[in-house]
């Protein structure tokens, strides 16, 4: 039989700021197991301060657990040379588009992982061109990130990632600061990178994003509470209600639908697909 | 508005503008010193016509630079005038019931007034035709042996790159605050400076506040993109010292070797 073995490994994991001052019911990550595999497209939701950025900055070592262990690859973030591994492997985009561009123009800004890594000159051109145009932000390398949009200072974060080949992108509420436009250029991004074999773990306030995904992952209460395949959860969608999550109207009507003995198909994408079910729904009856 | 601020750069093409930032910033530096080893007219006509040059060379308007001269004019009147006051020396040029002006006290202000243009000149010839970028890179090269003595070129260096990427930013949200501060009725333009510096505290407080918040993001995305200081890093931009930029410091030998000959 052939063992496959897990890209990120958390085993009893606890966090927390100030451990030494709080009672560990109230640590902010308490008793996380989790694995994720190479390639998956995996979502993160939770209810305000559950833990979920805590989660995502131990998954590359900016933050170490107080207990237990973080495995990436074959490296642990409890010691400092798994760490410089794993902050090449486990890229991460932040929240703020203003707050996470380092440098004053776009092309050193790509540049700046790179540096950082050590990579010589004459390497990180190709790979600095190979992001920005992945990203679609060729020919605004020598723009000012300040006269860029919200959506392309987003994207051209992910550029800074993508330049330093990562395996793992975790997005922190990427999307949630965009206007809709730049919104839906990130999403499409993230999608585009999941189908090139890239893993990404998205945590977001946006049931309809965590419906984009494959598998979704409630953290509530500090605590993992729900772990399912995002096809799973059309049929329970009161599960998300129960953590205090927003479920999507497709979704929610589709719900009440079916306790009405309406079936439509599944799944659901958005409203329109809603609208042309039901409309097909009503022709065949 | 955001460019005034950053240097003053002007992004053009020009044979000063395509120098190593290195050698303009050392050219430029020993000009400086230069100009107080200048004691007479040939002297000082000889470094006005290098800066003349220097400023035909940067292909940049001669406006631009005049425009410049408008930041230190109140300072060239205000050493004028006192030196025509205060200085009595050599032979009367004017005798008037209120202010004698003496002939060395003439000669003193035009020395000073051309000694400031000269400055001037000299320095904005660095600014317009370096990018921040540039003068950064330059600086923290030049200040790299430094090291040895513990100074932190690296961080230095950084430190100046992230407040140039920062500067748009900043001005554009206080650009915003301001405006809903307005839109909440304050007043900024009525009553007196200390009525209006009043006014820009809401301003300044919101803005300290998410510039803290700014650095302290700005620090996790650095640290989550490897960076960990200047040790083992690799850069994009690269120095070059090319042909042109020999040919500049020769000429610097030659202009500082005629001065020292033409000065008494
Ligand atoms: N730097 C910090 N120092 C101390 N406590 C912190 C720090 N950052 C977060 N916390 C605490 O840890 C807990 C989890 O915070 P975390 O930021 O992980 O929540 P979150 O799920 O990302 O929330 P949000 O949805 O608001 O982003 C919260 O109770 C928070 O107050
Ligand atoms: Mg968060």
């Amino acid at each position: 039989m052939k063992h496959i073995k897990s890209l990120i490994e958390l085993s009893g994991v606890w966090f927390d700021y100030h451990p030494d001052r709080q009672m560990k019911e109230q640590w902010a990550l308490q008793d996380i197991n989790l694995t994720i595999q190479s390639g998956e497209y995996v979502v993160v939701m939770g209810p305000n301060g559950s833990g979920k950025s805590t989660f995502a900055r131990l998954l590359n070592g900016l933050l170490i657990p107080t207990e237990g262990e973080v495995r990436v690859g074959d490296f642990s973030t409890s010691n400092g040379l798994g760490r410089f591994h794993i902050r090449r492997k486990v890229g991460m985009v932040f929240q703020n588009p203003d707050n996470q561009i380092v440098a004053t123009t776009v092309r050193d800004d790509v540049a700046f992982g790179l540096e950082n890594l050590g990579i010589p000159r004459e390497e990180m051109i190709p790979r600095i061109e190979r992001a920005l145009e992945v990203v679609g932000l060729v020919g605004f390398e020598n723009r000012e990130p300040a006269h860029l949009s919200g959506g392309q200072k987003q994207r051209l974060a992910i550029a800074g990632v993508l330049a330093m080949n990562p395996e793992i992108i975790v997005f922190d509420e990427s999307t949630s600061m965009l206007d809709p436009q730049g919104r839906e250029e990130v999403r499409e991004l993230m999608k585009e990178l999941h189908q090139q074999g890239q893993t990404v773990i998205h945590i977001t306030h946006s049931a309809q994003e965590a419906f984009l995904a494959e598998r979704v992952i409630v953290i509530a209460h500090h605590r993992l509470q729900l772990d399912y395949p995002s096809r799973d959860l059309y049929n329970q969608s009161n599960l998300l209600e129960q953590w205090g999550l927003e479920v999507p109207l497709p979704i929610r009507v589709r719900a009440l639908l079916k306790n009405q003995g309406v079936e439509l198909n599944e799944p659901i994408g958005n409203s329109d697909e809603m609208v042309a079910q039901i409309w097909r729904y009503l022709s065949k009856t | 508005m955001n460019s005034v601020m950053i240097g003053q750069y002007i992004p053009i093409d020009s044979w000063l503008h395509r120098l190593d930032p290195r050698s303009k910033c050392i050219f430029v530096f020993c000009m400086l010193i230069l100009i107080f080893f200048a004691n007479n007219v040939e002297t000082y006509t000889l470094l006005l016509l290098v800066g003349l040059m220097g400023v035909a060379l940067s292909r940049i308007s001669v406006l631009l630079f005049l425009r410049s001269m408008k930041l230190i004019i109140w300072m060239i009147l205000f050493t004028t005038l006192f030196h025509l006051i205060f200085t009595q020396s050599g032979s009367i040029v004017l005798q008037t019931p209120i202010l004698t002006i003496y002939e060395e006290g003439v000669r003193q202000a035009a020395i000073i007034s051309v000694r400031f243009i000269l400055l001037m000149i000299f320095a904005s010839l660095l600014m317009f035709t370096t990018s921040p970028i540039d003068l950064t890179d330059g600086l923290e090269s030049l200040l790299s042996p430094l090291r040895r003595w513990r100074f932190p070129a690296h961080e230095f260096a950084m430190m100046m790159s992230i407040a140039l990427r920062f500067i748009p930013t900043l001005w554009a949200e206080t650009d915003k605050i301001i405006k809903a501060q307005k839109a909440r009725g304050a007043d900024f333009e009525s009553g007196n400076v200390y009525r209006r510096v009043k006014a820009y505290i809401p301003v300044l407080i919101p803005l300290m506040i998410s510039s803290f918040r700014r650095a302290e993001d700005l620090a996790t995305a650095m640290e989550a993109r490897g960076y960990a200081g200047g040790v083992g890093r690799t850069k994009l931009r690269v120095l070059s010292i090319r042909r042109a930029d020999i040919l500049l410091l020769v000429c610097f030998a030659i202009v500082a070797t005629a001065l020292f000959w033409m000065r008494k």
